[in-house]
């Protein structure tokens, strides 16, 4: 019954700072309500005893991403307001629609709400590390990953570095 | 009475408990702290400090609480009420946070958290996010530049400093810091301790910069240099708001203290002295807190010394400092780790 109850209200928060972050006429405004957002979700997940994605989601998501977006708003100017966009507004709703029922779908046949007790068992650090690295599962995509984020980021830097050049 | 075996409300109990003691201690040490600080820096500049308010001034941090609480509370017209407003409470919340999974004593941690170690660089980099709040909420052109300042610096030192970190790790096997210090209980000839600084003197050095560059101190304080934004991101604050960042400042500096302690020293182990209280039941956690707040006095002096000996550095070489120093530093002292691990 608890577990259920904390379960609602984290999610409150969630579904709260996501309407946040679309309803917000202040970009900054909308930006702190995705921090809200994210911090749900790490939240969600020490519920469900996956403390490492929990950390790794305040870690990258709150700490990391978010920061830099806050970071690249406050080049704009601090009087900004956001307009109704112009068209698709009749669409938004529709799709949004569309896609919590897809994602309920699937997550419905996905087989998480079997995991049960093993949630804790899979989530943690050890498991997560032996998963990623071990040959036979994940290591690849792993390292395949690693190497796209590297092109990113060379990418980025030789475009800051061209601009810096003019 | 409420039944005790309900496993729920112990554990709520429990929870409180830890929340309590973790308030209580940051605030004790806190108060001492403020009151630390200026007769230290005094001192050293060949000054008495304080020394109007109770012996020695030691009731000085009362009197400025009683100061700050009735002053009038300035809210900018142009500022952005509800960020300005919720800054003070993020930065206070979120300095709170890494603390509870900080130890003082084997048994006396408010939560033991088996991703400990990561659980506190993840959320001491929220602190960012209230900064950053403050900044933006402020509509003040010196707090947005303390601000950026701010977010720049602390990514730039999280990286090296959650690097230096996974040599322990790697050698600990765990990310607990309960683990962490009881793999240093041991001693070579029951007197040299076999503390982390001995095994990774490079990831100390790499751990100390950064953590005191996370904690905004000088030499890496920028983002609050007085000189040139005007106190940066808390310009614009004034009474008990003020005081809620001046708190969470000395909050990061306890717990970064704390953590330098937790990670290399040893943490409430000292050799000669812990084994001879190891079967003596309560008298052990007293002793234990003894040593781990001793240590942690000792890194807390030793950066207030700094405060008082060397100057703040400018931003952009503070940047490339983090960035063409610690870094490969850091990632170096990992390679090395995990060679000489792997042999």
């Amino acid at each position: 019954m608890m577990d259920s109850l904390v379960f609602f209200i984290i999610s409150a928060v969630v579904i709260a700072g996501a309407v946040g972050v679309v309803m917000a006429e202040r970009i900054f405004h909308a930006v702190l309500a995705l921090a809200l957002a994210l911090l749900g979700v790490a939240a969600v997940f020490v519920t469900l005893g996956a403390e490492f994605l929990a950390v790794i989601q305040v870690l990258v998501y709150a700490g990391g991403v978010v920061v830099l977006f806050l970071f690249a708003t406050m080049l704009t100017k601090s009087d900004l307001q956001l307009k109704r966009p112009p068209r698709g507004d009749e669409l938004a709703p529709v799709s949004a629609v569309i896609f919590a029922i897809v994602a309920l779908f699937y997550v419905a046949s996905s087989g998480f709400a079997s995991l049960g007790e093993r949630a804790s068992v899979i989530g943690s650090v050890g498991s997560v590390g032996g998963l990623i690295f071990n040959p036979q599962a994940y290591v690849i995509p792993f390292e395949l990953v690693g190497l796209l984020l590297l092109a990113a980021m060379v990418g980025a830097i030789f475009l800051a570095k061209k601009e810096a050049a003019k | 009475m409420v039944s005790v075996e309900n496993p729920l409300i112990m554990n709520i109990i429990r929870g409180l408990i830890g929340v309590v003691a973790v308030i209580l201690f940051l605030s004790l040490n806190v108060l001492f702290l403020t009151w630390l600080e200026r007769k230290v820096i005094a001192r050293i500049h060949v000054r008495y400090g304080p020394n109007r308010a109770g012996p020695y001034g030691l009731l000085q941090p009362i009197a400025d609480m009683i100061k700050l609480l009735t002053k009038e509370d300035i809210v900018p017209e142009k500022a952005d009420k509800l960020v300005y407003n919720l800054a003070p409470m993020a930065a206070f919340l979120f300095a709170l946070m890494p603390a509870a999974a900080v130890g003082i004593g084997s048994g006396l941690i408010a939560a033991d958290i088996g991703v400990g170690v990561l659980y506190i660089a993840a959320v001491s980099s929220l602190s960012t996010l209230a900064i950053l709040m403050a900044a933006w909420g402020s509509n003040n052109k010196y707090s947005l530049l303390g601000g950026m300042r701010t977010a720049a610096q602390s990514l730039s030192y999280e990286i090296p400093l959650v690097l230096s970190m996974i040599g322990i790790v790697a050698i600990v096997g765990s990310l607990s810091t309960q683990d962490i210090v009881a793999a240093q209980s041991q001693a070579w000839f029951g007197i040299i301790p076999k503390w982390f600084i001995f095994y990774q003197p490079l990831a100390f050095i790499v751990f100390f910069a950064a953590v005191v560059a996370e904690m905004g101190r000088i030499p890496f304080d920028l983002p609050e240099s007085e000189s040139e934004l005007v106190a940066g991101f808390h310009t614009e604050y004034s009474g008990m708001k003020f005081a809620m960042f001046m708190f969470a400042e000395y909050i990061h500096f306890v717990v970064g203290s704390a953590l330098v302690v937790t990670l290399f020293l040893g943490g409430w182990h000292l050799p000669i002295i812990s084994p001879l209280v190891e079967n003596l039941g309560w008298i052990k956690y007293i002793v234990q807190a003894g040593i781990f707040v001793a240590k942690m006095y000792v890194i807390i002096f030793t950066l207030m010394w700094v405060r008082g000996t060397l100057t703040r550095t400018k931003v952009d070489h503070v940047l490339s400092f983090g960035w063409k120093g610690l870094l490969p530093l850091a990632l170096a002292n990992v390679v090395i780790t995990g060679v000489v691990l792997s042999i």
